[in-house]
């Protein structure tokens, strides 16, 4: 089931993903290129031809589809076309799901007996430049009760508005609070959504892909630092 | 009382830190007042922002680890450790067992470290001096032992994928011996201190006290949840690292407050002892490093790994693209997410207890701003 796993699965969330479609004018890039939108290109250039040339080697771990999973099932038959895959990578399941049934999905997975994910360990984004929907939000959940770790991931364009899960963890406050300043994730729903751990008035969001790791607010830094000029 | 007069300003906001000593760092803390009483508290943070989730993306995976040294300084050796094994287990790369024993000893040397600063920290902010005196006196014993293995007291670069750098050096093990076999004293010393000091009790009994039910709410981990009575350690929950072959205990509060999450670590002091007097007692010979690849390029995927650093649950979210960079390391930092629950516990506490609230989750600014 890996063969064809392998290039079908990763596609709604695999790291690869979103990468073929470009990589093919990539490589040309300039190794160090000047303008951020071509930043994020060049490293991606790579997986298309590791992931040519994986099956004949056969090396490291891969995605496996979760199989007899009661969670996955669960998830199913109470969210019919809300739940896009079940994969596990290293046994670590991943369930990806749709935006418009993330909030259902998460309040459910904390509000039943069954599965009491009670605990938001971790809430986060990738950012797949060049997708369509180019924000992955990863939620890693675990339960006090059955001692389960899982991942939820769901994608997003990079103007939707995603879901807060504010109002159901505490912890989530902080974490969308991060992922917007780092990603410029809008969460809908959040009491107090503003920078964190960057400046108020700080434009753009570093942890994208296409911001370039050299590029810095210039006019903020000659304004509050008083550098006049700022080393390129 | 009936007429608002320019005495009773009810509500005062005032600025604690950024510069504040008792704030353990860089951290800024807007007040709201009425009186002494605490109305409101938001934390600023990101003084010390240095973009380190930003900088691991433009680095290969080893030139990575030096950097989680530099995030939580004060428990830089086990900072590796989360990392380490999560590229170890998407290489694959098996770790021999001494290896394995070594960096479980060394991390176990960090929670005492680090629960020191922590302790002489905390009593100095509530009053008592003496215990920083005590404490530092035995850290340093431990800086010397790091800087013995790993050259550097405090940026250590501790463990490398696979193994480590350097094997343990002559009379290192003596000198490990010598430290555990005074070490339970000291700890009974500074309980002498302060267990049963009047002033001590008076000032954290009570204070900043947070239910179990409300602690998972805020994803606390670490002391400040176990504080709680939630027995959760991921040492315990989801053993990495040997940890599943040595016993411990994971002590558990009852009342949440301060003065639980006190008597915790000092125990965790304790129960770091006993791992590493297991470590000892048993430490197998043989290589120190596995089969590394020269350069290490794991498969497309992602994997979480999380280690009980000395402040929670610290755990790294490695997703790889197939190339020699990862694509993107996330940080899952403990303080960061401990400092949330801050403005609820000094909600209604006097000012003086904002700091031993403060001193009490163990912030350490460097891993909040990251």
């Amino acid at each position: 089931m890996n063969e064809e796993n392998k290039p079908g699965q990763p596609a709604p969330e695999g790291p690869s993903e979103g990468k073929t479609g470009d990589s093919s004018e990539a490589p040309a890039a300039a190794p160090k290129p000047a303008a951020p939108a071509g930043a994020g290109e060049v490293k991606e250039a790579k997986p298309k031809p590791a992931a040519a040339k994986k099956p004949p080697v056969k090396k490291g771990p891969s995605y496996e589809d979760l199989t007899d999973d009661p969670l996955l099932k669960d998830l199913r038959e109470r969210f019919p076309d809300g739940i896009l895959s079940g994969q596990t990578f290293l046994g670590q399941p991943i369930y990806t799901v749709s935006l418009n049934v993330l909030t259902e999905v998460m309040v459910y997975l904390r509000q039943s007996d069954q599965w009491a994910f009670d605990y938001l360990v971790d809430l986060t984004c990738l950012d797949y430049i060049g997708d369509e929907k180019r924000i992955c939000m990863v939620y890693h959940l675990y339960s006090h009760k059955s001692g389960r770790l899982i991942r939820i991931k769901a994608r997003a364009a990079a103007d939707e508005m995603v879901p807060s899960m504010a109002p159901f963890w505490r912890t989530a406050d902080w974490l969308e609070r991060e992922a917007y300043d780092m990603f410029g994730v809008e969460f809908s729903g959040h009491p107090d959504l503003r920078r964190i751990l960057l400046p108020d008035d700080w434009l753009g969001y570093p942890l994208r892909k296409d911001y370039d790791i050299k590029l810095q607010d210039q006019a903020w830094i000659r304004n509050h630092l008083r550098i006049r000029k700022v080393p390129e | 009382m009936d007429e608002p007069t320019i005495l009773d300003a009810q509500e005062l906001e005032i600025n604690m830190g950024p510069q504040h000593p008792a704030t353990h760092g860089v951290l800024r803390i807007k007040l709201k007042l009425d009186g002494e009483r605490v109305l409101d508290a938001d934390c600023v943070i990101g003084y010390l922002h240095r973009g380190v989730e930003k900088i691991s993306e433009n680095r290969t995976y080893t030139k990575c680890l030096p950097y989680y040294d530099r995030t939580d300084y004060i428990a830089a050796v086990s900072n590796a450790l989360g990392y380490v094994l999560g590229v170890e287990k998407m290489m694959e790369i098996e770790v021999p067992e001494r290896a394995v024993y070594i960096r479980v000893m060394m991390t176990e040397f960090n929670r005492i470290a680090s629960h020191l600063v922590w302790l002489g920290t905390h009593a100095m902010d509530i009053g008592a001096l003496t215990v920083f005196l005590y404490g530092f006196r035995e850290r340093e014993e431990i800086l010397k032992l790091f800087e013995d293995l790993f050259g550097a007291r405090l940026t250590t670069h501790a463990f490398r994928i696979g193994g480590l750098w350097m094997d343990l050096p002559p009379g290192f093990v003596e000198a490990a011996r010598r430290f555990i076999d005074d070490f339970p004293t000291k700890v009974d010393e500074y309980e002498q201190l302060l267990t049963n000091n009047r002033i001590w009790l008076d000032r954290t009994k009570g204070v900043g006290v947070i239910s179990g039910e409300e602690a998972i709410d805020f994803g606390l981990s670490g002391p400040p949840l176990r504080g709680s009575g939630v027995p959760y350690d991921v040492r315990r929950a989801r053993p990495y690292g040997g940890y599943d072959q040595f016993d411990f205990d994971v002590p558990v509060g009852e009342h949440g407050d301060t003065y639980d999450r006190y008597l915790i670590r000092m125990e965790e002091m304790r129960q770091s002892r006993r791992i590493i007097q297991q470590v000892l007692d048993r430490l197998p010979g043989g290589p120190i490093r596995g089969k590394v690849p020269r350069v290490i390029k794991p498969s497309v995927g992602e994997y979480y790994s999380a280690i009980e650093g000395p402040r929670g649950e610290l755990g790294y979210y490695i997703v790889s693209d197939g190339s020699a960079v990862p694509f993107r390391v996330r940080i899952r930092p403990p303080t960061f997410i401990n400092l949330q629950a801050l403005k609820r516990m000094v909600k209604g506490a006097l000012v003086a207890d904002v700091i031993a609230i403060i001193g009490t989750l163990d912030v350490v600014l460097g891993e909040i701003d990251r």
